[in-house]
């Protein structure tokens, strides 16, 4: 089943592994098999390369593909079962808790195997360490402290994303606000207006007209409106007439009976509203064009 | 091998364990403050919205019927709004729109604050040629907690009461 397909599959990768120091026997184009009786290597993680092979089961290969973790947790092997599937690890002495995952299976197989159950003490040849692993090793080490490194990180993006946050919020909040006061004096302003457009002509030029003439004024303080919250808005309406030049001179113009013949008398009537929303105070103001 | 490399591991002192604790605490505090500002800047907008949007809306339709009318009439109920009794210039809150036509008769229609069974609202009801009165045509508000219609200085009056109890005040005069 696995004739050539496997042979081409593993040449390379054992190959890479065991190079210079493994020879490859071909046996009638069936499985590749280690001479694993000549490897220099020792220990659990090259006993596995002795079943590598010649322990692939036709009927499922899964179980002995991956060398000698028939039964094993992948999740704790060195290194994905891929490669190990493709034994692109080069076999090893596992550390630390690979050790315990990898090594305690390894070692209880192989004891379970043997005949002799005394416990294998013979260490291998080589100092068992892999580069990557002695890597991973120093990160561990550096684990010490990462959490407080971690906590100090996340804690400084929060307060960084909380005042980005406030700054959006403000941005909208403050420019409605705004807008709250100008709907508020626009709607005060409607008054104002309809009250110039609606007041009596002979109202308007009384003495006790609630739009002096010019230069005199009339202040009065006002609620302009309510902002949520019932927060009255206060302000101080400003009225004034101002006469048209073409009145006479009675009406506070300088016009004749030649500039003037229909003696139209006609007055400018401006209320202004000033109000303050913080530090600074605005004005907004009115003026009906009134004649008779 | 494996017991010694055990021995050789030691604990998290307790200033250590301390700091981790503060440092997730204020982590939790913070994460806490951020929900807490969003459901702030929530509730601040959502309270906005009647006086930037609502009442503008409000506004822009009373307005246009003030504006066309020859005169109003106030009232303290529907009922006195179409038997045309009572009539006032205080506080009220229905007040009655007289139309002229091209023809020279005049139409009526109503602006009423009232509950209908779905809450308070602002509708505004045509006063047919009949006399009676049916439906409202439609409701120009159902969120204002109160309206009230007043007249000042021969000027009509329409003070509207938001939820968030902000207050705003429209004005308008018939058509000269």
């Amino acid at each position: 089943m696995f004739e050539g397909h496997l042979l081409t599959e593993f040449v390379e990768p054992g190959l890479h592994q065991v190079r210079g120091g493994l020879r490859i026997d071909v046996m009638d184009g069936e499985f590749e098999k280690f001479s694993a009786e000549e490897a220099p290597f020792h220990g659990t993680g090259f006993s596995l390369g002795q079943k590598a092979f010649a322990g692939a089961d036709s009927e499922n290969p899964q179980t002995g593909l991956i060398s000698g973790q028939a039964d094993c947790n992948v999740q704790g092997m060195s290194g994905c079962p891929n490669h190990q599937f493709l034994r692109r690890i080069t076999p090893m002495q596992p550390e630390g808790w690979l050790e315990d995952r990898l090594g305690r299976d390894g070692t209880r197989r192989e004891a379970e195997n043997r005949s002799d159950r005394r416990p294998e003490v013979k260490q291998p040849v080589h100092d068992g360490t892999f580069k990557g692993f002695l890597q991973f090793g120093k990160a561990r080490s550096l684990r010490r402290g990462m959490l407080l490194i971690e906590a100090s990180v996340s804690l400084s993006i929060l307060t960084f994303i909380g005042l980005v946050l406030l700054k959006l919020s403000l941005n909208i909040l403050a420019p409605r606000q705004w807008g709250l006061q100008q709907t508020l004096t626009d709607a005060y302003m409607t008054y104002e207006r309809a009250y110039a457009e609606r007041v009596p002509f002979e109202n308007l030029l009384a003495n006790d007209s609630p739009w002096p003439a010019f230069p005199s004024v009339s202040e009065s303080s006002v609620e302009i409106g309510r902002l949520p919250g019932d927060t009255p808005i206060m302000g101080t309406v400003t009225r004034t007439r101002i006469p048209d030049a073409g009145n006479y001179p009675i009406d506070g113009g300088t016009g004749t009976v030649a500039t003037n013949p229909a003696a139209m008398k006609v007055w400018k009537v401006q209320s202004v509203v000033t109000y303050s929303v913080g530090d600074r105070n605005y004005a907004k103001s009115r003026t009906v064009l009134r004649s008779q | 091998m494996k017991s010694n490399h055990h021995t050789k591991r030691r604990g998290f002192t307790l200033i250590e364990l301390s700091v981790a604790l503060m440092m997730g605490m204020m982590t939790g505090a913070m994460l806490l403050a951020l929900f807490n500002q969003q459901l702030a800047f929530i509730k601040i907008y959502r309270a906005q919205d009647f006086l930037s949007v609502e009442a503008p809306v409000i506004s822009t339709y009373v307005s246009k019927l003030v504006g066309k009318a020859d005169r109003f009439r106030l009232h303290a109920s529907l009922d006195e709004a179409k038997a045309g009794s009572n009539p006032r210039l205080t506080a009220s809150p229905v007040a009655v729109l007289n139309f002229r036509q091209p023809d020279g008769t005049m139409r009526a229609s109503i602006l009423s604050f009232e509950d209908l069974g779905d809450g308070p609202a602002l509708y505004y009801y045509v006063v047919p040629t009949s006399g009676v009165l049916g439906d409202p045509e439609w409701a120009i508000t159902t969120k204002a907690k109160d309206v009230v219609f007043s007249a000042d200085q021969g000027v009509l009056r329409m003070s509207i009461t938001g939820p968030a109890g902000e207050l705003i005040t429209y004005s308008g005069t018939m058509q000269q």
